[in-house]
Order: C-alpha cells, then sequence, then structure tokens
C-alpha cells in the first residue's frame, strides 16, 4: 500500500525539516569521509 | 548487480565500486528518538563518494534497491525512512529510485507513506518518506506517529 499525503506546512515545521536534511547531511559527509580514508 | 561490502555496526555501511570507478554508498543510520514507536526507525541514505554524475549505468540502481530491499527483509521490524528537499540536485534521482523500487516490489509486502510539504512562497518542497513491511506496521499508524512526532519537534523550538 502507498499513500501520499501534501502538506501545507507552518514555519515551524519548515524548521524542523530543514534540521532533518542538515542532518542527513552532516551524516552523509561523515561517511564519505569514512569511505575515503579506505 | 555490483558485488557490495557491508560494514555492520550500530549504523550500517554498504559500499559498492562500479565498472567506471565511481563508489556508491547505502547508509543506514538509528534514529534516537524517545519515542517506543521509532525504536527501529533508521534514516537511508545512498550517493557517489566524489558526487559524481550518475552514468548510464543500470547497474547501480539495481545494486542499490538489491540492498535496501534485503536490508528490510532481514530485518522486518524496521522503518526506513528517507528525506529530501527539492534544492538538492539529486533529489529527483532519489525519490525516482524509491518509487521505481517499490513498483518492483512484491505486492502487499511493503508499503509507503510520502509527505509532501510544498512551501510555494519558497519555492522549495520536502519530501519524507517511510518504507516498512506491510505484515509489521499499519499505514494510518505511521501517518499518525510522524505526524506526532513532527508536532512534538516544533513544539521544542
Amino acid at each position: 500500500m502507498e499513500k501520499t499525503i501534501i502538506i501545507k506546512p507552518n514555519h515551524k515545521t519548515v524548521s524542523v525539516l530543514k534540521k532533518m536534511v542538515d542532518l542527513k547531511e552532516e551524516h552523509r559527509k561523515e561517511v564519505i569521509i569514512k569511505l575515503k580514508k579506505k | 548487480m555490483y558485488q557490495y561490502i557491508l560494514e555492520e555496526g550500530r549504523d550500517p555501511l554498504f559500499h559498492f565500486t562500479t565498472k567506471y570507478s565511481l563508489k556508491y554508498f547505502v547508509s543506514f543510520r538509528k534514529m534516537n528518538f524517545d519515542n517506543d514507536f521509532f525504536e527501529n526507525l533508521y534514516s537511508v541514505d545512498f550517493g557517489e563518494t566524489n558526487n559524481q554524475k550518475f552514468f548510464n549505468d543500470p547497474e547501480i540502481e539495481v545494486t542499490i534497491t538489491t540492498i535496501i530491499n534485503d536490508y528490510l527483509i532481514m530485518n522486518p521490524n524496521l522503518i526506513l525512512h528517507y528525506v529530501c528537499d527539492s534544492t538538492d540536485s539529486k533529489e529527483d534521482f532519489r525519490k525516482k529510485l524509491f518509487d521505481r523500487w517499490f513498483v518492483k516490489t512484491q505486492k502487499n509486502e511493503f508499503s509507503k507513506v510520502n509527505f509532501l510539504y510544498q512551501i510555494p512562497q519558497e519555492n522549495v518542497n520536502y519530501h519524507l518518506g517511510f518504507i516498512f513491511k506491510s505484515d509489521y506496521y499499519e499505514v494510518q499508524e505511521v501517518i499518525e506517529k510522524v505526524n506526532l512526532q513532527l508536532e512534538e519537534f516544533t513544539s521544542l523550538k
């Protein structure tokens, strides 16, 4: 089953989403640094 | 499909090298919320280590989707999630890869919930996707728990 929900977020939710994207990018950088050391 | 290497641990990391010498990774990161429902929530991400452009190499997609698929089957209690925004030039590739993977999977084995947050004034969309085994979690429950968790996060700010 697949479901898509479309949301018009308020500014607080946007801040949380931005933080989630930033954390993902930080983790990605850590992974890449780890792999480049190999 | 390419042969891949798994580095086990709290945050499992898979990686492989293509015939064009591009190095790809698929990472799973355990999320730490004080929330029992999301005890087995993992953020999944993938990409090329030198941010190289994606060659027209279908084996990349096959390998990435096989890794994700097999990991979910071996760990049926997991909820995988991914987040991307439309300022990321590879957003389409990632989202479409998840979409194609889901279409190819056995009917009803997995469920997928997509949250699309539209911010027209900033011309940005955020995609928040959740994938999980259908016999382990109810779609509606996941939707409710995600909304509650996000509300909790916003109240902390």
